[in-house]
């Protein structure tokens, strides 16, 4: 592996709502780390604060939310300054707009049938942004949105940048908001569901062409998901997010074939297979905890068929398992009992093994 | 899109025909007759009536009455100024009213705006909470209370304002009437402009918006005003002939010679071709706004499809 | 975040399984709330239309029991007690209901001993009475006016959207023509047909008020007949009857119910246009809007006649409206207030 350049690092951060059940801690703590050129999948029951992690890098808070604490650390190239490291926590509404949002790092929202202004021409929308950061002359702008849609598999877009979003079908809508986040060359790409609202023969489509463009211009990519086969297209590395905590990360390959938390498990062993014999899917008892109460000891532990008597005091620390792998569970630590993961679930990833090597 | 515009002026066409009918049928239900006076002999009133053509059969009235009208001319007044044409009659009250309408529904409109944007960008503030108690007020209230109010406080007691129309202060006597008809739409608009805005601002595309870091300026008023807006112009034409009829009840207590008093006598008096022209002219002002409302939100919002359809 | 693994100290038992001794299946988050329950909860929770119904059921109380608690009735002519202000000499003390006018005292100046609470009007009747009697009239205009335009609308639009075709144009075209007049001139003729009566601006406000919950059945029940359920119950033999009945009208009862509250202010308003107008119910039966066109004669002379029926009218108007409010926010939350 050659030399990673890190450009965004959180750290310990920290989020609650104030709602009228009282503080919501939806955020307790999370590092997070994204380098250049990779793609890092966050995955999570929905709930479980992913998009508010994702949103803060933003800068998009909603009026009762209240940032407790951590930072996040984004590094960039500054023209003239050359390269730059700022903690987006601390900078103002206005440094955020004119330096981060859009130009930097920009976002594709779930649903394409919402997130584009009905009102205005899809020329419009694609080109504000660069005539608004980079003060691009209109007609230049128009030359760039038409590359833009090219870029993203809509070609001979002249007439096309005249019409309305209503014209346009749901995927070729997610393509213009693809386009648009492309719009001023940004660092960073945050997908939140990305294909979530779109027909499954254009979900594929979709993900190809992130996966494509990402490639072509060294952008580096988080994904917000709760679909984990989203992710094992797509993603590099894997972060596991429950009650507003992270409990696994690790590359692809570690969260699919060595996964080590039970929650993990249960992720895992929730996906539908067509191969599998066992006809019944699996699902994780229990719900979520309710984030307004304080959560004792590890908050996975209500819902964890391995529970330890540790788990009710004391919430597990990240454990490594080796140089990319860390997870937060105690059944890591060299004094648990040996736990193994459920028979069904290994004789998947067996199996997945297995196909891995024939096709390989 | 002419096509299109054809297709609901005839179909406004038809919709007028029919509403005319049914005036005019209602009319000849009127129990009693528009010569009631005790001096009168029967002979004498059917005299009368055969002048008026009013013996004639029903149909033979309504055709006759659709062709005169057609040439400007909507039969005479019995009794308010007896044989006087109803077209003058209305003409001369017409155009007070539609001044104190149009006034109304201009400073409603503009002081509801207004409201409704403090009240959305300030959401879940004193200032929402003010202006949702106070458009709750107006929508709830009718007209007719605060011009009581009004009348009695501002013009009575402090003595501010004249509380009776005159054309000799024809902008000071105007200004309780217009206010206090503005307050419902002044109300309904606020409300409504809030409503939308809290949808738009809320909404994806705003999110969107904001993550290409544009200003707050250019957020709020290149995606936010057109799209909060846009449905607000329905309710402006509707409004504006609804205050006209609605306001006969002001036009009364102000002493306003507009429609509304107008109607008020014809109906007292059971002058039934004026009472048959004032409703016509409410109706074809109703009719023909919404008309207007329909073509111009056409123009105004892309997604309504000029064949007619609908916002997906 | 910070502890390293050294500085925990653990327990002989920490790493013993939990096993059965928790119930991994147990849904703590959420109780289990009815629907009505919640519905209750939510109205419960606001205060405007709490107070709202509580000020609406003392004004219906009062309309009911208000006109016996003296011992004038609502039509008796004392000519020379004529516009008494308001007193009751229970609380004279306070500056209001003292019995003056313009520092003098009129129940002394007219020799009258006994209290009129709210004053008499020009004919020497008293307004308490007549004031109830009257609130008592209009509330009942304005229920069986809610009433019946949610029945005729109800009927309208189901018959409309659920047979379709030329039958629905047909109804769809009688309802824009009626809509095309304004509803107050369609009332007024209406009264001038009738004759003036509690019946004729019933029948007035029935002529036009449905067509809002006609147009929202109809819509609904387009949109439902091609639902699944009404489908399912549709192949396994239901009737059409019933199918409209049982399937369609429970899903849109809220928006109904809503619809028909918001009426009832509008109902008491035309009832005192009308009034206002001169079509109001004939003498001597008071109606708020009777007792507001003839109060606002003495405006300026005698504030009292006229101030006391307009508050009424405006805090039943203002009531009902917060109740509707309140009403659909608790029948349907996502619904948003237009």
């Amino acid at each position: 592996m050659n030399e990673r350049k890190q450009i965004l690092k959180i750290r310990n951060f920290a989020v609650s709502f104030n709602t009228s059940s009282g503080k919501l801690n939806a955020i307790r703590g999370v590092n997070f780390d994204l380098y250049q050129g990779e793609t890092v999948a966050i995955v999570g029951e929905s709930g479980s604060g992913k998009s508010v992690t994702v949103k803060a890098i933003m800068g998009i808070m909603s009026p009762n939310q209240v940032i407790d604490g951590g930072t996040i650390e984004f590094t960039y190239q500054d023209g003239k300054q050359g390269e730059k490291t700022v903690d987006i926590l601390k900078l103002s509404q206005k440094q955020l707009r004119n330096e981060i949002c859009g130009r930097r790092i920009a976002m594709v929202f779930q649903d394409p049938m919402t997130s584009l202004n009905p009102t205005l021409t899809i020329g419009r929308q694609l080109t504000e942004g660069m005539m608004y950061h980079f003060h691009t002359p209109k007609a230049e702008a128009y030359q760039r949105a038409e590359e833009l849609l090219d870029l993203v598999g809509i070609h001979n877009a002249k007439d096309f940048l005249k019409s309305y979003p209503h014209q346009l079908s749901g995927g070729m809508r997610q393509r213009v908001v693809i386009a648009i986040a492309l719009a001023c060359n940004p660092d960073i790409l945050i997908c939140d569901e990305p294909t979530t609202a779109l027909d499954v023969t254009i979900q594929a489509k979709i993900l190809e062409l992130i996966q494509d463009l990402q490639k072509k211009l060294n952008i580096s990519v988080i994904y917000i998901t709760h679909d984990l086969g989203v992710v094992a297209k797509v993603a590099d590395y894997v972060n596991i997010m429950y009650a507003g905590k992270l409990v696994e990360k690790g590359t692809v390959n570690d969260i699919f074939y060595d996964p080590r938390h039970p929650y993990t498990w249960g992720l895992l062993s929730s996906m539908p297979d067509l191969d599998t014999l066992d006809t019944r899917l699996y699902t994780i008892p229990g719900t979520p905890p309710n984030l307004v109460n304080k959560v004792e000891g590890d908050a996975f532990a209500p819902r964890n068929p391995y529970a330890l008597n540790i788990d009710l005091r004391m919430e597990p620390p990240f454990f490594k398992i080796n140089g990319h792998h860390e997870v937060a569970s105690w059944l890591a630590h060299p004094n648990a009992p040996k736990v193994e993961m459920p028979a069904a679930l290994k004789a998947r990833i067996e199996k997945m093994l297995r196909e891995g090597e024939n096709h390989g | 899109m002419w096509k299109y515009i054809a297709k609901r002026i005839l179909i406004a066409l038809g919709t007028l025909f029919f509403i005319l009918f049914v005036l005019f049928i209602l009319l000849s239900f009127m129990p009693g007759s528009p010569f009631n006076q005790l001096t009168l002999t029967a002979e004498q009133i059917a005299v009368l009536e055969a002048k008026y053509g009013l013996d004639k059969p029903l149909m033979i009235r309504f055709f006759i009455y659709v062709k005169n009208m057609l040439q400007g001319d909507f039969g005479v007044s019995y009794n308010i100024i007896a044989d006087y044409p109803v077209i003058d009659l209305i003409g001369a009250k017409f155009w007070i009213s539609a001044k104190l309408g149009l006034t109304a529904t201009v400073v409603g409109t503009v002081l509801g705006l207004f409201l409704g944007l403090v009240a959305s960008i300030k959401h879940n503030t004193w200032l929402d909470t003010g202006t949702t108690f106070l458009s709750v007020l107006g929508v709830s209230l009718p007209g007719y209370v605060f011009a009581l109010a009004l009348s009695y406080f501002i013009g009575f007691k402090m003595n501010l304002l004249p509380i009776v129309y005159s054309t000799k202060h024809p902008v000071s006597s105007l200004i309780l009437p217009v206010l206090s008809m503005s307050m419902g739409p002044m109300a309904q608009i606020a409300r409504y402009t809030r409503t939308e805005m809290l949808d738009v601002l809320g909404s994806d595309y705003m999110l969107l918006a904001r993550t290409k870091g544009l200003s707050n300026r250019i957020l709020f008023i290149r995606h936010a005003l057109k799209n909060g807006l846009t449905p607000v112009i329905t309710v402006l034409g509707p409004m504006l002939v609804s205050l006209m009829s609605g306001s006969m009840v002001v036009e009364q207590i102000f002493s306003v010679p507009g429609m509304g008093s107008l109607l008020v006598s014809a109906v007292q008096t059971n002058d039934y071709n004026v009472v048959l022209g004032v409703s016509f002219l409410y109706s074809l002002m109703f009719i023909v706004s919404m008309l207007v409302v329909d073509l111009l939100y056409g123009v105004i919002d892309p997604r309504i499809s000029v064949s007619g359809g609908k916002k997906e | 975040m910070n502890t390293t693994q050294e500085d925990i100290v653990f327990l002989p038992n920490d790493f013993d399984p939990l096993g059965d001794r928790q119930d991994i299946n147990a849904d703590k988050t959420f109780a289990d709330i009815s629907m009505t329950h919640d519905i209750i909860k939510r109205f419960c929770r606001n205060k405007g239309a709490i107070i709202s119904l509580a000020v609406i059921l003392i004004i219906a109380v009062m309309s009911i029991i208000g006109p016996g608690m003296n011992q004038y009735s609502y039509s008796e002519m004392k000519t020379s007690f004529a516009s008494l202000p308001p007193k009751v000499s229970a609380l004279s003390g306070i500056g209001a209901f003292d019995g003056t006018e313009n520092g003098k005292d009129m129940y002394a100046l007219k020799g009258c001993d006994t209290d009129f609470w709210f004053g008499t009007d020009p004919l020497g009747r008293d307004l308490w009475t007549r004031l109830w009697t009257g609130t008592r009239v209009s509330l009942m205009i304005a229920l069986i006016a809610a009433v019946g335009n949610m029945f005729i609308g109800i009927i309208y639009g189901l018959v409309s959207g659920y047979i379709g075709g030329k039958v629905d144009i047909v109804m769809q075209r009688i309802i824009e023509i009626l809509n095309g007049i304004p509803s107050l001139v369609v009332m007024t003729l209406m009264v001038m047909v009738m004759r003036p009566g509690v019946g004729a601006i019933v029948v007035a406000l029935l002529t036009t008020g449905w067509i809002g919950t006609a147009r929202m059945v109809r819509g609904q029940t387009m949109k439902i007949r091609e639902e699944e359920f009404v489908q399912a119950s549709q192949t396994l033999g239901a009737s059409t009857f019933r199918i409209l009945f049982k399937d369609a009208l429970p899903n849109i009862m809220s928006q109904i119910i809503t619809m028909a509250m918001f009426s009832i202010p509008g109902a008491i308003f035309a009832e005192s246009f009308l009034a206002f107008v001169g079509l109001g119910i004939p003498q001597p039966q008071p109606s708020l809007g009777i007792l507001i066109s003839e109060g606002y004669k003495s405006l300026t002379i005698h504030p009292h006649m006229l101030v006391i029926p307009v508050l009424v009218l405006s805090v039943l108007m203002l009531s009902f409206n917060l109740l509707a409010d309140g009403l659909r926010d608790a029948l349907d939350p996502k619904q948003k207030d237009q």
